[in-house]
């Protein structure tokens, strides 16, 4: 009983402690970034790496998520004839949700996850060590750069995602459902709120954006270096950042909508 | 000539403690300008720490580490870049970047802190290359290399911002006999023709004694002998004797410190379980 308290205790305290890690190595990022500004460089190089890169796999996963947003939509709709809802409930869903919070996970699986592989092992590899020896800080020449990537990407890709679904729910629903096409513009005219849907979706997507970036760079930065350590921290990312992406969304919507 | 002008590096009375274990008592020692200085001793007595010490990627508990006149310790973060600027590390597996090629792992600290024009940039490159031998080897990637040629790119990276000072940590560990003779011999011409100061950490007596000026042989955290390569061969201490002439056992015990074997051995547990480890 008292070991189970214990090492509650104890994995709380490192928890506490692993958090203020975290948030001296983001202010020493914040801190940095007038100087990197004349390295604009390195931050084109990593938004090609970590935003460019996961365009792919998030086309891809937009355009299935659109048609079948579309497709379970169509049948629960047609049931009340308000099938002419369609474009709406797709746009709605989309922008609100599903668009920032699914391009949040994939971010978190696909660039993440390489992120943190990629510094833990610089790490393990004395690379990070060799460079402060050259006097250059790894904070500002490796973290830095990922870290700003991160939360100008997601974004990006989030109404990225948003716009790839609508489309994908568009061809099916008009070509395939049947729905008519001048319907499903107008409904989601009608309906969808720039200020209060768009924007807040993308707010929520700029927050995701930075809560993945930091923790990738973080996990990687702050991992034990060796082979098994580096693992750990990978996983680690996808997992935290994963659920921390699903937990932050539940607060952001009932605040926001 | 006094003795911040002669000595590049004062050590006195350094304490560290690592984990509760002091790895560092009351450590002396000063490295002398323009010489090659090698610090022998088995693994583990806190060789690489010096340099980490040194380099001030750790802080001393106590006790007073000038370089160049400077007290590493109390430096503000800026200060202390500014004296790695005139410090080359050359670590134990090359430490290069994996990411870049032969010719940008040397570029990359001259991209760093100067803002040269390309052609000049690519001459002060090639000229370091052409000192370790490696101007064909240029555009390979650093998993390309062998273990030998990772050492020298590492080298020319370490000197290509031509600093007073080089630390080698354990610069002959892996390496062939050809690979090695290399590495001997570059650290010697480096010291000559460019003027540095060289600190060699190392285990392989051999080469360390071939090269050295001086010759600074650690244990348990102290010097335990000190003085030119000769004086440390004919020195009597047994402890130095035993790690020159590579006995297995002697003063540096062959077991790691334990409780009494047979009692070790016969707590089972079967009698008493609390106690078995």
């Amino acid at each position: 009983m008292i070991s189970t308290v214990r090492s509650i205790g104890v994995f709380s305290l490192a928890v506490l402690a692993a958090s203020g890690r975290a948030c001296i190595l983001l202010i020493q990022m914040l801190g940095n970034i007038p100087a990197s500004v004349r390295r604009y460089e390195l931050l084109v190089e990593q938004l090609y790496h970590v935003g460019v890169l996961t365009l792919p796999i998030i086309i891809v996963s937009a355009l299935f998520v659109g048609m079948v947003l579309a497709l379970q939509g169509y049948n629960t709709l047609v049931d009340f004839d308000a099938e002419s809802s369609l474009g709406l409930l797709v746009a709605l869903s989309l922008t609100r949700e599903l668009g920032p919070v699914l391009a949040g996970l994939l971010f978190a699986g696909r660039a993440g996850a390489a992120l943190t592989a990629e510094i833990g092992l610089m790490k393990a590899t004395e690379q990070l060590a060799g460079m402060e020896m050259m006097a250059v800080d790894p904070v500002r020449r490796v973290l830095l750069p990922r870290f700003l990537a991160g939360v100008i990407s997601v974004p990006l890709l989030a109404a990225l995602f948003t716009a790839v679904g609508i489309l994908s729910g568009y061809l099916l629903g008009v070509n395939v459902l049947g729905i008519d096409q001048g319907v499903y513009w107008s409904a989601m005219q009608e309906g969808v709120d720039f200020q209060q849907d768009v924007l807040n979706g993308l707010f929520k997507s700029l927050v995701f954006g930075a809560l993945i970036s930091l923790l990738a760079v973080f996990m990687g930065y702050d991992a034990r270096p060796t082979p098994a350590g580096v693992g750990t921290a990978t996983t680690q990312t996808v997992v935290l950042a994963s659920l921390l992406v699903l937990a932050v969304d539940f607060s952001l919507t009932s605040i926001m909508f | 000539m006094n003795s911040e002008t002669e000595n590049i590096i004062t050590l006195t009375d350094l304490h560290l403690k690592r984990a509760g274990k002091p790895i560092l008592i009351d450590l002396s020692l000063r490295i002398p300008r323009g010489k090659v200085t090698a610090v022998i001793g088995p693994s583990g007595v806190g060789k690489t720490t010096l340099l980490e010490l040194i380099g001030g990627r750790l802080r001393p508990d106590s006790g007073y580490l000038l370089v160049d006149g400077l007290s590493v310790p109390d430096l503000g973060r800026r200060e202390l870049f500014e004296l790695r600027k005139r410090m080359g590390m050359l670590f134990q597996d090359g430490a290069l970047l994996s990411d870049l090629d032969v010719y940008e792992n040397i570029a990359f600290p001259l991209r760093e802190h100067t803002r040269l024009p390309e052609p000049v940039l690519r001459q002060l490159i090639l000229m370091k290359l052409e000192l370790v031998g490696l101007r064909g080897a240029r555009w390979l990637m650093p998993d390309e290399l062998s273990g030998g040629m990772i050492r020298r790119v590492a080298l020319a990276r370490a000197i290509v911002m031509d600093p007073k000072l080089v630390m080698y940590d354990e610069p002959f560990t892996g390496l062939d006999p050809i690979s090695k003779a290399i590495i001997v011999r570059l650290i010697k011409k480096l010291n000559k023709t460019l003027a540095i100061t060289s600190i060699v950490v190392t285990h392989d007596v051999a080469e360390a004694i071939q090269i050295a000026d001086f010759v600074y042989m650690l244990g348990e955290g102290r010097v335990l002998a000190s003085g030119t390569a000769d004086e440390i061969q004919n020195s009597a201490r047994d402890d130095v004797r035993q790690f020159l002439q590579g006995q297995a056992d002697g003063p540096v015990p062959f077991h790691y410190a334990a409780d009494d074997y047979f009692t070790d051995l016969f707590n089972t547990g079967l009698f008493n379980k609390d106690k078995q480890i």
